[in-house]
């Protein structure tokens, strides 16, 4: 399956995958409104880390086997099985966030409302925001043996 | 092919989806004695405080089973299994054959004898039918007793306490959550929950319950406590639920002994779950983890076994992700232990934000990890436990609220980038 790899040698820590990502997520699809009215700010599914001299992008790798899915008390977790895609159905989301401490990657986060919070690979768009969105190529969109 | 599952909770589920990934013929049949369609047994609390409805309570969409063509027999008990002729008997008085067989029947809650319990005055904290009665039995401004202040202990006391019911917990150790908590976590927990409204009777137990007026009962304490209750909630942990097979030769130990592909001493018998009992992670002896991963990694297993498969189960590694009334906490691998000889503890502890991050380490690698109030990315720490990673260039870092991949080796987070 296609993923989202991403090359700290081309990371500038712009930030901008953050961005992107919750105005992807957002109804307006809006960065404005989706920060400024939807209230989003703090929703981004992509990680941006930094230990200066380098920054990278971390999100979810849609494990194989995940083990977000295997720990998830309500079977809000899931893995579609004809796309791969590992994504929360926040309906169903308790918030006991039992899914942080099973990611390896730590790319399930604790969200703003008590949910899990994870990249989801945009899945009703071509190709994810954070990539699409990228200024440096840094966030690829690949097959892994295409890497 | 006719597989046979025994149970019908998340290893159950886990195993027919691990026989479906392989084998989209064969027969599958699952023996349920609860009659609802399968819900992940920790939700049950979130229901009795009405934050999970009905509706939210399947782990799976409602056309779950016909989708993976299965046919489950809801309300029925397995009786007993005859490993020669591969033969389960059935509560109906039919009798399944099987070419695979699992079992994956959980545990049932420890009702300990106490002089004047009752089915009245008591009730266990462990299925869907449970708090259904809870629900009608209980009401708020009513006093409720929980005993037992592990998890499960925590997670009715909360419900309840959300409910408007008045709770008081009673704990035999001198702390709660004695099992993954050190003193320092258990204290912080324990002031917490007093400071919200729950008693506490820590070192203390139930030896006598008496009946009394308006259909209340008594209930004295070891220390000579007097405490009047509308009911008391058991909750004091699980054992394996294996009774109807204690005739048979299979091998069991507390659980029944499940080799790394999840097999039994017997060809074409699995088992899952809080009723197996595994290799653990670190130090390989033999455990029974009654968590909900394990049930459901094990589950996964042992399906794709039951097909013919060859995966492997590599351990069993306790973690759990727990809130009480607001207040998270995570615990994984050997959690409770203190520096010694062998063990190097870090520790940080803030009262005042009520926030406490310790780890565990052994010869430079982590075997435990405790978390209170900040739990955000915890499962990296998990994954140093997993693979057993050397800290020692690290190792001022582990402590930081913002510890992350790029604190790890460089080999080590551009594979796991890479993956």
């Amino acid at each position: 399956m296609k993923k989202v790899y991403t090359n700290p040698k081309h990371c500038v820590n712009c930030h901008l995958c953050k961005v992107y990502c919750v105005a992807a997520h957002s109804s307006s699809k809006d960065v404005l409104k989706a920060y400024k009215e939807e209230g989003l700010k703090d929703t981004a599914r992509i990680i941006v880390e930094e230990t200066k001299p380098i920054s990278c992008a971390v999100q979810c790798r849609h494990c194989d086997e995940p083990k977000c899915v295997a720990s998830c008390i309500s079977g809000a977790m899931r893995k579609d099985p004809t796309t791969g895609i590992v994504y929360c159905d926040t309906s169903r989301c308790v918030g006991c966030l039992t899914c942080v401490v099973a990611c390896s990657h730590g790319a399930v986060q604790p969200g703003p409302d008590g949910k899990a919070l994870k990249c989801d690979l945009c899945r009703n768009l071509s190709e994810p925001a954070c990539v699409a969105n990228c200024p440096n190529g840094a966030i690829a969109f690949l097959e892994k043996e295409e890497k | 092919m006719h597989y046979v599952i025994i149970g019908n909770s998340i290893a159950a589920t886990a195993a027919i989806e691990g026989i479906r990934s392989q084998d989209r013929q064969g027969k599958i049949t699952v023996i349920s004695e609860e009659k609802d369609h399968v819900y992940g047994r920790p939700l049950i609390s979130y229901w009795l405080e009405k934050k999970v409805s009905e509706q939210q309570m399947p782990y799976r969409d409602p056309e779950f089973y016909q989708e993976q063509n299965v046919e489950v027999l809801l309300g029925v008990k397995a009786t007993s299994v005859s490993f020669d002729k591969k033969t389960v008997k059935l509560s109906n008085k039919k009798e399944l054959t099987y070419d695979k067989l699992l079992i994956s029947t959980g545990g049932k809650p420890i009702v300990p004898p106490i002089p004047g319990l009752t089915a009245k005055n008591h009730s266990c904290f462990y299925n869907y039918e449970d708090v259904r009665q809870l629900n009608q039995t209980v009401q708020p401004g009513q006093h409720v007793l929980v005993l037992g202040g592990g998890l499960t202990g925590l997670k009715a006391a909360e419900s309840l306490h959300r409910l408007g019911v008045k709770v008081s917990l009673i704990e035999l150790a001198d702390r709660l959550l004695g099992t993954i908590m050190d003193h320092d976590g258990s204290e912080m927990v324990a002031s917490f929950i007093k400071s919200q409204g729950v008693d506490l009777y820590l070192g203390n137990t139930i030896t006598q319950i008496n009946s009394a007026k308006n259909g209340l009962s008594q209930f004295i304490l070891k220390d000579g406590t007097t405490l009047e209750a509308k009911l008391l909630i058991m909750a004091i942990g699980v054992t394996p639920r294996t009774d109807f097979l204690k005739d048979s030769n299979l091998t069991i130990n507390r659980g029944i002994l499940a080799s790394a592909t999840q097999a039994t001493n017997f060809p074409d018998v699995y088992v899952a779950g809080d009723v197996a009992e595994v290799p653990d992670l670190l130090t390989g002896k033999t455990v029974v983890a009654p968590i909900l991963p394990n049930a459901f990694t094990q589950g996964r297993i042992a399906g794709i076994n039951m097909t013919g498969g060859t995966a492997s189960f590599e351990g069993s590694l306790a973690y759990n992700a727990i809130g009480f009334l607001g207040m998270h906490t995570v615990s994984m691998g050997q959690s409770t232990l203190e520096t010694s000889n062998e063990y190097e503890v870090l520790k940080q502890l803030d009262q005042t934000k009520q926030t406490y991050r310790k780890i565990v380490l052994q010869n430079n690698r982590l075997i435990g990890a405790l978390f209170i109030g900040e739990i955000g990315r915890a499962g990296l720490y998990q994954d140093l436990i997993r693979n057993q990673v050397d800290v020692s260039s690290f190792k001022d870092q582990l402590l930081a609220n913002d510890f992350k991949l790029l604190n790890l080796p460089s080999t080590v987070y551009q594979s796991k980038l890479a993956e």
